[in-house]
């Protein structure tokens, strides 16, 4: 599939303070996930980069690496209102420590968001504790978008442009 | 990475959907797709249970590739597990199914969805691995097993009761001394199997005895119709609960008219609640609720021991109401009338006669009352058995026809003691030979005289006795 650009409206809501997990499967079909903990969209808007712990995403890194496929999802928990991201290209490195300083304020934004919604901050903190030292960035193409939400329009393409 | 071996109790707080669950599958053209899910239900240790709602792509990939990552996260310590699945099969009907359907079902009759949430099928899975998610977070301090214990000290407590009105109490307290919950409530089936009406509750400005839920409405009835534990954990718009029941039973026609109506205990801001069917066997007797202005207080270990001790009430309630029913002495002639409390007997123009000049009922046709004490109006209802003291409701259905038989009594033959048999067996009360409903109607009627009467109340007299004790002349008003 081409790649495409994504819309105003998407890249707000990436941004927002959203959760993030990411999908993907290996040569048998058999699937792999690992959580994100926060999102960057390029200034091309067809590449996003998501950081992800390197420990817990293992077998998903290993994964993308020999089948590049990935489908991330976000949702943000105030509204449960997601979206579905899919794309290939990936690409892998160590997060720089001024990508490290952007996932702290993402999970900062995150942990207050839902502490917001009446979750403990004890929680919402173990939830999103990272160690900078294990950050691992993966950026993909993005190629397809779907409306995510719960409901009966779940899984819809959503509009964006063709890059 | 650490695995663990696969068994999913200790695991069962990540499916309170507290936190939504991660499902990721795969297309066999090996596209992934990665989704939230709002419910995972614990089945056993080896197997949960996704819902079917939507034919979506999720759905699609299930039924051509079975295998599936779910993803869950315990809502207490933030760390999360990842459980690698494999699709096994659809339920559309049984336990399984009428369970997710249910807490389904409740969830959506709270947010106006129930159109859109619709179950259509339980998809089970086998857990085939297990595995903690390495987190730089504190490794999480395990919860103390102590619900055996008290659920052990729990059921002594209700074993202990000699009645049904102490067995209600006993489980109230049993409830608050030894799982600390506060706010409660016991429902019971009515004799039409159409209505669940409180019996006794704790925790709330008023008590609410009395007041009623239609059958399959709400966490209560529909815990109630799918004879199934329902739990709700997370909440943050559903609340004022009673008052949605009552307000949605009336636009629907399904409640008596309001004026008539009891206020459903409840408290105004739940943030979790759980209702337990209480059974005896395959019988239904009614309900057991509790709820809480905390997220999460309820957990599946709670959701086991009121279980557990639901069923113990179930069984005590059948056992007391069929001992009852076979009391030695039960068919003993009861005390002669010159027993009239002294109250009664005081509030009365002539002691050995009726405590109040005779009463014409119906038709308006009133004798006068002695001027020094006003007489307390009793009108009776026909057509709904409701019972109002002077311009106060009272009660209606059977406990208001009960009623309305022990004031004719006491008014026109001067007898004020009565046996639980005798109205068993008045034919105008027309009660099946074993019913629970007599005891249950009987505590009910005791407690709202008891709230809304300072000159009427039922005291109880020895077993399967009681008097009924009136401080004023009566006046009974028939209405047809």
């Amino acid at each position: 599939m081409p790649p495409i650009q994504l819309g105003d409206a998407t890249v707000a809501f990436i941004e927002r303070e959203v959760a993030i997990d990411l999908g993907a499967c290996d040569a048998q079909q058999r699937p792999s996930t690992c959580r994100g903990f926060a999102c960057r969209v390029a200034p091309d808007r067809q590449r996003l980069t998501l950081y992800v712990r390197r420990p817990e995403a293992l077998p998903l890194l290993q994964d993308v690496v020999a089948h590049d496929q990935l489908a991330v999802v976000f949702c943000l928990p105030e509204t449960e209102v997601s979206i579905q991201v899919k794309g290939r290209h990936v690409g892998i490195a160590a997060a720089s420590a001024e990508e490290v300083a952007h996932v702290r304020e993402y999970c900062a934004r995150f942990v207050d968001g839902i502490a917001r919604l009446g979750y403990e901050r004890a929680f919402a903190e173990a939830y999103m504790a990272i160690d900078p030292a294990q950050m691992v960035a993966l950026s993909f193409t993005v190629e397809a978008v779907f409306d995510q939400t719960p409901g009966p329009q779940a899984g819809r393409h959503k509009e964006e442009s063709a890059a | 990475m650490k695995e663990a071996a696969v068994c999913l109790t200790p695991l069962r707080n990540c499916f309170e959907g507290a936190v939504p669950s991660v499902l990721a599958t795969c297309s066999p053209d090996g596209v992934p797709n990665v989704t939230y899910l709002s419910q995972v239900q614990y089945v056993d240790e080896r197997h949960v249970a996704l819902t079917f709602q939507f034919f979506n792509k999720t759905r699609r990939n299930i039924l051509a590739n079975p295998w599936a990552m779910l993803k869950v996260v315990d809502p207490f310590s933030g760390h999360g597990w990842r459980l690698r699945v494999r699709y096994l099969r659809t339920e559309t009907s049984g336990a399984l199914f009428e369970s997710m359907k249910a807490k389904l079902a409740g969830i959506a009759s709270h947010t106006g969805m129930a159109e859109v949430f619709r179950l259509l099928g339980a998809d089970v899975y086998e857990v085939l691995q297990v595995e903690a998610l390495p987190s730089p977070a504190p490794a999480p301090v395990p919860a103390l097993a102590d619900h055996l214990p008290r659920l052990r000290r729990a059921c002594a407590l209700l074993d202990a009761s000699r009645d049904l009105d102490e067995l209600l109490d006993n489980t109230l307290s049993a409830l608050e001394r030894e799982c600390g919950i506060e706010h409660q409530m016991i429902l019971k089936l009515d004799e039409c199997g159409e209505r669940l009406f409180t019996v006794a509750s704790r925790g709330y400005a008023s008590s609410g005895v009395g007041s009623e839920i239609p059958m399959g409405h709400g966490v209560i009835g529909v815990a109630a119709r799918e004879r199934t534990p329902i739990r709700i954990s997370h909440m943050t718009s559903e609340y004022a609960y009673g008052k949605a029941v009552r307000e949605s039973a009336a636009a629907q026609g399904l409640h008596h008219q309001l004026e008539t109506a009891i206020p459903m205990p409840g408290l105004a801001e739940c943030r979790s609640q759980m209702a337990v069917p209480i059974l005896a066997g395959q019988a239904l007797y009614g309900v057991l609720y509790v709820e809480s202005p905390l997220d999460l207080r309820f957990s599946y270990d709670d959701e086991d021991l009121l279980q557990v001790l639901a069923q113990q009430f179930g069984w005590m309630a059948r056992s007391l109401a069929a001992e009852a029913v076979c009391e030695p002495g039960a068919d003993a002639p009861v005390p002669p009338p010159s027993t009239v409390s002294a109250s009664a007997a005081a509030a009365a123009s002539a002691p050995e006669k009726p405590i109040a000049p005779e009463v014409v009922a119906g038709a308006g046709m009133v004798a006068e009352a002695p001027a020094a004490v006003r007489p307390l109006q009793v009108r009776y209802f026909r057509a709904d058995h409701s019972v109002f003291l002077d311009e106060d409701y009272l009660i209606k259905g059977l406990a208001g026809a009960i009623l309305w038989r022990l004031m004719q009594t006491l008014q026109h033959k001067g007898r004020d003691q009565f046996s639980n048999r005798e109205l068993r067996l008045d034919p105008q009360l027309a009660l099946p030979e074993v019913a629970d409903n007599l005891e249950a109607r009987l505590v009910l009627l005791q407690r709202r005289l008891a709230e809304r009467s300072d000159c009427v109340r039922m005291r109880k007299t020895g077993r399967g006795r009681f008097a009924l004790e009136v401080s004023r002349p009566l006046r009974l008003v028939l209405v047809e």
